[in-house]
């Protein structure tokens, strides 16, 4: 089992289990991506779920490098071709929405 | 043989190369001021980030003072920096301007935290190297 399979595993709450498998989707097609943004993106972004599971970062402090990598991912986002912009921001600017709005908070109930 | 040699050997041969080899010692080592400024503004927000990284899981002592102004200089190297890009490359200003956006960013953590974790000084020491050496490379290639 992956460590952010582990992670994961601490969120008991029903309501959250569509969002941990979609989250666990996008992990994975991010870091099999050959674009090096992306794949480096979604690599942060599991292990910054790791270590606030792990109690090793706070909220903000995982808010903090969210919403910073929003703002490269902007950027990165506009750079890429047309047709291949929904899928860049599915698999950057979209994922990280989602860890910050629903996999953290249910991560921290869990934890704490 | 002996003619090539000759031929190499020239005064005029000789002149051409010491003129290219010095076009190629100025390409190496003289690097544009754009990107020593970014290189500065790298070593100037990771150095940052550094320096407010818990110790032991201890807050250093917090000098309120002393942190304002550290913002105030580094913000004002970012803004200067801005300045600095000609408006005919728009795509620098940008990247000035979204990783003085960052900086803010995490000078305002630690406004609240007054220290980072270790953990959290990793994760972003890595986000940041990534966002600005990878401008530096574009620039480089270009």
């Amino acid at each position: 089992m992956s460590k952010l399979q582990d992670a994961l595993n601490q969120i008991k709450d029903p309501t959250v289990a569509d969002a941990k498998t979609q989250f666990e989707q996008l992990i994975n097609e991010g870091k099999a991506a050959s674009e090096a943004f992306i794949k480096s993106s979604a690599e942060q972004l599991e292990q910054w779920t790791i270590d606030v599971s792990n109690k090793e970062m706070s909220q903000d402090e995982f808010d903090n490098l969210v919403s910073s990598q929003t703002i490269l991912a902007k950027n990165f986002v506009a750079s890429q071709a047309l047709a291949a912009q929904e899928r860049a921001e599915k698999l950057t600017i979209k994922t990280a929405e989602l860890a910050a709005t629903k996999i953290l908070p249910a991560l921290l109930i869990a934890v704490i | 043989m002996f003619k090539h040699r000759r031929l190499l050997l020239t005064p005029s041969s000789v002149a051409i190369c010491a003129i290219a080899f010095s076009l190629c010692s100025c390409a190496t080592v003289t690097k544009p001021s754009s990107q020593v400024r970014v290189q500065q503004l790298k070593d100037v927000h990771l150095a940052f980030i550094d320096h407010y990284t818990c110790v032991k899981a201890t807050p250093a002592t917090w000098d309120q003072a002393s942190f304002n102004s550290e913002v105030a200089k580094i913000t004002q190297q970012f803004t200067d920096a801005e300045a600095a890009e000609s408006k005919a490359v728009p795509a620098r200003k940008e990247f000035i301007k979204n990783s003085a956006k960052l900086f803010q960013r995490d000078a305002a953590l630690v406004r609240k935290q007054h220290c980072l974790s270790p953990s959290f000084a990793a994760n972003k020491k890595k986000q940041l190297q990534q966002n600005y050496d990878l401008f530096l490379q574009q620039q480089t290639s270009h």
